[in-house]
């Protein structure tokens, strides 16, 4: 924040692992005074170090307690830092907190700059460690929006994605990617002002950019500190006021509402507005320990007075987008008087028409705690689901055919429809988000799940996208509280010989294949015809079905992934680095154990800063001169695959070699010891032995994509889909709610090249097509 | 109800979205609204020939009811409603939607002033000659067969059509984020047209287009985004 940094790069590797690389000052490495160790060991270490609670190090800073570095340290199996700085490279690791490599110097380099690598820990971290894409990106997006000046690189090693955040208009440019799927009013609006409040040393820093599109729903992000703060907070409600005031005074002196209009309030000029508020506050106070709301209470009149004075400026200057603005939010005013009628009509007929829709099969239960509101995909599956249930808690609405598309159609055919109306009835928690009578209100819902169930064909999937719309647009608050779930039915139904069983995703699949396949195989070692019983065939292939996944980390270089393994040592571990060398036409490998003989490599090349990744030269060759590219490449992998190799080294497989032979070196066996029924597989190589077992696995299996609801009986579908002990449901919630409306109104919405767009990008991410 | 076990899994609204649309919209793109180019037809309408002529229902034989023919393509080929088939059937049958009917009718297939056809137990139905044509050496290994839904026997992927299908008929589709128009033409001009293709393959688009003199458009015609 104090403009030191220029480049960021954040890094996801294959096992997990995650690196975070900048090119700022880089952490202190001098021997602190008091602590007698290096400020790197005590920022890492110590609780409430570092360079924010000396004052003057840093002018603003949006950490508060002094945690962050070290919480990420404490509950990472692996956590490793270099230094650049002052000409030396500081290397130092830790484990789950604990310092583990003191530091040391490793290098020489010209540059500055901290990179931080780390595993996150799985016995802290048991449901989840993936670190997902959109998630990423949205923050270091959001982050290099409100640091203008600085890039920041992301790219996932996974999925091959990479993106670059750079932005220099800083949150003028945030407004308008908001707004990107929308039809603006105007061009964006963008002040900026500071102000050193009484009493106070430094001065507040406010910027402010919005801009209206022709939307009905509003969007606005308030920032302190670079920390969105969920609940907005002094800032938020400083600018509310403000616009609220600033519209309300130009539209009474120019006459532009009538006597008969309604009054315009803060939700009416709210409408179609999509704005960004930062504010950097040198001691910023916040509710809560995630730091949701801002409680500063002298940043509301700084920014009432920011925007009041800058507003006004604009509307004097430019009456064309004061018209436009003040005519949007009349239109809101007017739409929200007439859908207030609306809403009562609705709700009049709602309750005359006998209070429950006919079609709903309530549950006997009255306790929304405990209730569960199954909506089903048509008839037939309604009725499977009804003699199934649970009849206690368990209620069936089906509905028919496709929902109506609450994002295109207007509000008066929507509260018109016959299946919206059933919904609407039977959760009974009344829609909208205004305020009055039949008003939406989570507290009243007759159920806390409410749980969507639909065929496992492209059909269901579009039903599902029609009521999430719908849940999404009218009911927001019931996905809010965590009310709505998606029924998960099997994917596949395995049949072999009389044996049915039902298959919920591809991974488990894959499992069934290979227990399958190793079912009553023995293993055969060739070099001392040493055979393993079928149990450490299961162990066997367990491990080698993970080590398999990681190996993409390695093949991503062009390296193959058994040569890779060959380098293990004695005791399993694998080379930390792998440099690629491209001379002229011809690739070769060269792979580096540790930091030592990297730095040996280094001194061969007569390289002296080891913060180089990439090399071009020109080398001689048979006399001629060639290019020649050397690249360097962490294997962040490597300690994963070191535990696996461990583990099957403990069930007495020891592979001494990954690549294949000339001859076989291992014989899977069925039937041993039938000499009429026994068969032998040969195999050239460890990694096939898993191969091989998936195919075996196959054989005389018939496969069913299973497609509806329908097709199972009553009992069947409860126990697969419905059985509380048993079923799995997707949780469904808004992590990211600017990203959830823009995603709406791109897919369920009136703007058609951008959802063409969309669909060609992601054509090849189709899980599944139907015929 | 919520026991301990239950296996709840979170989820961002906005991947669920993303994937199921992506689903939904590619299906619908591939093998729903639009037809194929090379045999002009819909999945479903393919699906509908293939089986009659499986039926041997072919234009001097004898009608069959339309009933049978509904009953085996949702058995055999199409896991969706019947009424998708029967509609299907119904509209390649009527001179006023197809310029060269595939199907021959017999019974109250409707009328163009919108009057709706009989049911499906009371119509029959039979190919037409042009329709066997698009089906010529089907048997011949012309064409990739793959396997239907339920995994129990195979179907074309695409017909031998030894008539240029799309053009003679054209096609309307609606599908998600694109849609498909195209004009029908009269067959003994698009014949003559192939024939001077293969007779002088470079030969220019505007030489073809004088050979469709009497495609009923007063002020002229252009072909976009072909």
């Amino acid at each position: 924040m104090a403009g030191y940094c220029k480049t960021i790069k954040v890094t996801v590797h294959v096992d997990g692992s995650c690196s975070v690389e900048d090119d700022g000052r880089g952490i202190p490495v001098d021997i602190h005074p008091k602590y007698n160790m290096p400020a790197l060991e005590l920022v890492m270490t110590n609780l409430h170090a570092g360079g924010k609670f000396g004052k003057g190090a840093y002018q603003v800073s949006g950490g508060l307690h002094g945690v962050g570095a070290k919480c990420v340290n404490a509950v990472s199996e692996w956590f490793e830092v270099e230094v650049c700085r002052d000409g030396k490279v500081h290397h130092m690791a830790f484990a789950r907190g604990i310092t583990t490599q003191k530091m040391k110097i490793i290098g020489n380099t010209h540059k500055n700059g901290t990179k931080i690598s780390w595993l996150a820990d799985p016995e802290i971290f048991l449901t989840t460690r993936e670190y997902k894409y959109d998630i990423l990106a949205k923050r270091l997006r959001e982050l290099a929006f409100l640091n203008p000046g600085v890039r920041i690189e992301l790219s996932d090693q996974r999925s091959n994605k990479q993106e670059t955040f750079f932005f220099e208009e800083g949150i003028k440019q945030y407004v308008a990617f908001l707004n990107n799927a929308k039809t603006p009013l105007h061009e964006v609006l963008a002040f900026s002002g500071e102000m050193v409040p009484d009493g106070a040393q430094h001065a507040i820093l406010v910027d402010i950019a919005f801009q209206y599109n022709d939307s009905y729903s509003d969007q606005i992000y308030a920032y302190a500190n670079s920390i969105h703060n969920i609940e907005g907070g002094t800032h938020l409600s400083g600018f509310r006021t403000a616009l609220t005031r600033a519209i309300n005074t130009y539209a009474k002196t120019n006459n532009l509402i009538k006597d008969k209009d309604p009054q315009l309030t803060g939700d009416d000029v709210r409408e179609g507005l999509t704005a960004v508020i930062s504010v950097k506050v040198p001691e910023p106070r916040f509710e809560g320990q995630t730091k949701t709301k801002l409680s500063n209470g002298e940043v509301d009149g700084i920014v009432q007075k920011v925007v009041g004075e800058n507003l006004k400026f604009v509307f004097e200057t430019q009456p064309g987008i004061a018209r436009r603005v003040i005519d949007k939010s009349l239109n809101a005013a007017r739409a929200r008087d007439a859908a207030r009628k609306a809403r009562e009509t609705v709700r009049k007929s709602a309750m005359s028409a006998g209070g429950l829709p006919g079609k709903l099969a309530d549950c006997s239960s009255r306790d929304p705690k405990e209730s569960e509101l199954y909506i089903v995909e048509g008839d037939s599956a309604g009725g499977s689901a009804k003699q199934g249930r649970d009849r206690r808690t368990q209620a069936i609405l089906p509905i028919r055919g496709k929902l109506i598309n609450v994002e295109k159609a207007r509000i008066d055919k929507v509260l018109n429809n016959n299946e919206i109306r059933t919904i609407i009835t039977a959760v009974g928690t009344g829609i909208g988000d205004h305020e009055g009578e039949g008003a939406f209100d989570a507290s009243k819902t007759r159920y806390h799940k409410i749980i969507i169930m639909c065929d496992a064909d492209v059909d269901g999937s579009h039903i599902a996208t029609l009521l999430l719309t719908f849940f999404f647009r009218h009911m927001r608050g019931l996905i809010e509280s965590g009310y709505i779930y998606i029924a998960q039915p099997p994917l596949y139904k395995i049949k072999r010989k009389r044996r049915e069983q039902y298959v919920d995703n591809d991974e488990q699949l894959n499992r069934i294949l290979l227990e399958l396949g190793s079912e009553d195989v023995h293993l055969l070692r060739v070099r001392d015809n040493h055979l393993y019983t079928p149990e450490q065939v299961d162990q066997i292939v367990e491990a080698l079905s993970r080590l398999e996944r990681l190996g993409s980390g390695i093949t991503r270089y062009g390296c193959s992934f058994a040569d890779y393994l060959d380098q293990h040592a004695e005791d399993n571990t694998l080379p930390r680095y792998l440099a690629r060398i491209r001379t002229g036409n011809d690739e070769q490998f060269r792979f580096l154990r540790n930091e030592d003989e990297r730095l040996e490599f280094y001194n061969s090349l007569q390289i002296d800063d080891v913060g180089e990744t990439t090399l071009n030269r020109m080398v001689e060759r048979n006399s001629i001169l060639v290019n020649q590219r050397i690249s360097i490449h962490e294997i962040f992998e490597g300690s994963q695959m070191t535990k696996i190799l461990n583990e099957i080294s403990a069930v007495g497989l020891r592979i001494n070699s990954f690549n294949e032979g000339q001859d076989p070196k291992y014989y899977l066996v069925e039937n041993p010891g039938d000499p009429k029924k026994e068969i032998r597989h040969e195999l050239f190589s460890a990694l096939e032995i898993i191969q091989k077992i998936r195919e075996l696995g196959r054989r005389g299996l018939s496969i069913q994509r299973y497609k509806g609801l329908g097709e199972m009986n009553p009992k069947q579908l409860y126990e697969t889909t419905m059985d509380p002990a048993t079923r799995r449901l997707l949780k469904v919630n808004i992590e990211d709610a600017a990203m959830a409306e823009q995603t709406f109104s791109m897919l369920m919405g009136e703007d058609v090249p951008a959802r063409r767009a969309f669909i060609e990008d992601n054509a090849l991410n189709t899980t599944h097509l139907d015929v | 109800m919520s026991s301990e076990s239950e296996k709840l899994t979170p989820t961002n609204i906005t991947e669920v979205m993303e994937r199921a649309y992506i689903d939904y919209s590619m299906s619908v793109i591939i093998s729903r609204a639009l037809p194929d180019a090379r045999d002009g037809l819909k999945p479903v309408q393919r699906r509908i020939l293939y089986s009659m002529i499986r039926q041997g229902l072919v234009h001097n034989r004898p009608f069959d009811k339309c009933a049978a023919v509904v009953g085996e393509v949702l058995g055999k080929y199409h896991p969706h409603g019947d009424s998708s088939v029967y509609d299907t059937l119904v509209r390649m049958a009527q001179n006023w939607v197809m310029r060269t009917p595939l199907i021959d009718p017999q019974g109250n297939f409707g009328s163009v002033d919108g009057d709706p056809p009989a049911a499906y137990r009371y119509t029959e139905c039979r190919l037409t000659s042009p329709a066997e044509e698009l089906l010529r050496d089907i048997d011949e290994n012309t064409v990739d067969f793959v396997p239907n839904y339920k995994e129990d026997t195979t179907e074309p992927s695409v017909l031998p059509a030894s008539l240029p299908g799309l053009l003679m008929n054209g096609s309307t589709g609606i599908a998600v984020g694109m849609t498909t128009n195209i004009p029908p033409h009269n067959l003994g001009e698009l014949i003559d047209a192939i024939c001077a293709i293969i007779d002088d393959p470079n030969i220019s688009i505007d030489a073809i287009l004088e050979l469709f003199a009497r495609t009923r458009f007063s002020d002229g015609w252009r072909y976009h985004g072909a």
